[in-house]
């Protein structure tokens, strides 16, 4: 019985590291997206490690004397409308916008997921759980976060649960159909029939086989995401100032497009860049996790 | 077919009611009450709960909702402002006209340039024609669509004064708007549009119509391209929907009088009935474009309609 297990064990870490080997592998050979992940990895680094160089204290300190100057050895990409310094609200607004990104999709991903799994997994639930989903999709998903937004009131909090119910249906779906495909395989039947109980056939044997889906489909929501909050910030429904966002500032600049215009310039960059990056790992993930659907 | 049609139309009253639901449940956990926000700070405990009373407000929640939704079926009425105390549908009617044609010229303007140039790209795939407007596809799809609408606000507004920057009364206002709007919609477009169409080619009924001796253009627009335009047209169904929703941003941008700024105004002003009301028109509208694409949809698809004409159609 022990050695049973062993085997089985050993058996499944060999597959597992020639698995995610082979797809980095694939991965690696597609430059587009070895592009879009060097440079998404050097602006997620510059961003997050701001903190080490810059204090936060120069995003928030206000030198009005100083106001909309030009670049300079001191303010490298210049000051706004306030005096502060754009680089460093730049490189923390980007902190906010990638990190509400982030951790909206996890949440999305999690209740959207786990619904989607209960859905494929259980008939009883499947026809309750994916009509409320019809329903929470038939809402815009911006509609959707500006309902609750007024309702619960703006803040970062509020924000980020409100994207990520948005976003929800779209995780749930995809889960739902990746799990119904591996539902009716054999091996699950088998697994079945030698007494595996439903978790573990959930976790040990449903779950890795779609992996590679849920990982493309959080890449390419993640991008959807910040994009949302963004835009909730953009129409003042989102992170308030002064706290930065990419597009909070934005929505500063607007303000002053006449006199400065070149704050627009950087925040919108930020989104367009990132936005892109992503897209271009979602696409070589895509394509290194199932190279059949290579465009 | 008929079959088919009536119980699409059908199944759509459910989801309705399940939307209108949902954001009247959402919306009923906005803090404070109509009273205490329609008479402001000075009214007396004994004013606002007259009036509370008066307005319904101390009814059971479930007894609101239904009293709210027979309202809107039957008397088109979706109660008044707080603020204003005008009939919300008045000023509903007054601006779904706008947010309807944003989002209709912006979705057309996205198919005539996405479309066509997904079908060159992936005629043409591997060669500059591909590459070129792919490349510039992707970067157009990661534009926010307030960032493309401010530079587009800048360079054709404040500096070369061509068109408007505010205002929705003549169609020279919706130009920039529609752009901002239609162009990161035409490059996803784009991208769907090759995608299928690439797929398509690789299928064996292609491969049957070359071998067969189809000439190469009757095999792109005739065998494939009619084959490939299905799925694209359940997309333009779904990205119509969700562009009256991202148009919040250009709304706000260009100072649009449409039903999101209705929305962000009634927040803003924590005039709850104005955003409930613009939300649910506008999700109304978006359901009602869905059902009517997935119909469209019944009528190209040969497949769909096979499989309903063979019983009484």
């Amino acid at each position: 019985m022990e050695e049973n297990l062993m085997e089985e064990n050993l058996d499944v870490d060999f597959r597992k590291q020639s698995n995610a080997k082979e797809i980095w592998r694939r991965f690696k050979k597609n430059r587009s997206a070895m592009i879009g992940l060097v440079l998404f990895v050097f602006m997620f680094a510059a961003c997050f490690i701001a903190p080490l160089f810059v204090p936060y204290t120069s995003v928030t300190r206000q030198d009005t004397k100083n106001k909309f100057a030009p670049p300079s050895v001191a303010h490298i990409a210049g000051t706004d409308n306030f005096g502060r310094d754009e680089m460093a609200r730049i490189l923390y607004g980007g902190r906010m916008t990638m990190s509400i990104g982030f951790i909206a999709a996890a949440i999305s991903l999690l209740v959207g997921g786990s619904l989607g799994m209960m859905a494929s997994f259980y008939d009883k639930a499947d026809n309750l759980i994916m009509r409320f989903i019809d329903i929470l999709a038939s809402i815009p998903p911006i509609l959707m976060a500006l309902a609750i937004v007024s309702a619960m009131g703006t803040n970062l909090r509020n924000v980020v649960i409100a994207i990520s119910i948005s976003r929800m249906p779209a995780f749930c779906r995809v889960v739902r159909a990746a799990v119904m495909g591996i539902v009716d395989q054999e091996y699950i039947e088998a697994a079945r029939a030698g007494g595996t109980g439903d978790f573990r056939i959930l976790t040990k044997h449903v779950l890795p086989n779609c992996l590679g889906t849920i990982i493309v489909q959080t890449t390419m929501n993640m991008s959807l995401l910040m994009l949302a909050a963004a835009s909730l910030s953009f129409i003042g429904m989102g992170v308030q100032p002064p706290a930065p966002e990419w597009g909070s500032m934005l929505s500063e600049a607007r303000e002053y497009m006449r006199s400065a215009p070149s704050l627009m310039i950087l925040p919108g960059l930020g989104i367009v860049l990132v936005t892109t990056q992503l897209n271009l790992i979602g696409d070589g993930l895509r394509d290194a996790f199932d190279p059949r659907l290579k465009t | 077919m008929i079959r088919y049609v009536v119980k699409r139309v059908i199944l759509i009253i459910p989801i309705l009611l399940g939307v209108s639901f949902l954001v009247f449940a959402i919306l009923s956990f906005t803090p404070g009450d109509p009273a205490s926000t329609i008479l402001g700070n000075g009214a007396t405990e004994e004013a606002i709960k007259q009036l509370n009373h008066e307005l319904g407000y101390d009814l059971p929640f479930l007894q609101r909702y239904v009293i709210y939704i027979t309202d809107i079926v039957t008397k088109f009425d979706f109660g008044f402002s707080y603020r204003t105390r005008l009939p919300i549908a008045n000023e509903l009617v007054s601006r779904l006209p706008i947010s309807l044609k944003l989002a209709s010229l912006s979705i057309i303007l996205a198919c005539l340039i996405g479309i066509p140039v997904g079908i060159m790209t992936a005629v043409k795939q591997y060669t500059m024609f591909d590459t070129v407007p792919t490349i510039t596809a992707l970067i157009f799809a990661a534009f926010p669509t307030f960032w493309l609408g401010m530079l587009l606000l800048y360079a054709f507004s404040l500096k070369l004064g061509i068109f408007p920057s505010y205002g929705a009364s003549t169609w020279v206002h919706f130009v920039l708007p529609v752009i901002g709007l239609g162009l990161p919609e035409a490059a996803t477009m784009m991208r769907f549009t090759r995608s299928s169409m690439l797929e398509t080619v690789r299928q064996d009924y292609i491969r049957t119509a070359r071998s067969k001796g189809a000439p190469e253009r009757s095999v792109i627009w005739k065998h494939a391209l009619k084959n490939a335009l299905i799925p694209i047209v359940t997309i333009i169904g779904v990205d119509f929907a969700a562009l009256m929703g991202d148009a919040c941003a250009t709304e706000v941008l260009y100072s649009l009088p449409g039903l999101c700024t209705m929305i962000i105004n009634g927040i803003r002003q924590k005039d709850v009935p104005s955003v409930m009301g613009a939300t649910l028109l506008l999700t109304a509208f978006c359901s009602l474009v869905v059902l009517l694409v997935d119909i469209v949809y019944a009528f190209i698809d040969p497949r769909i309609k096979a499989k309903y004409s063979g019983s009484r159609g």
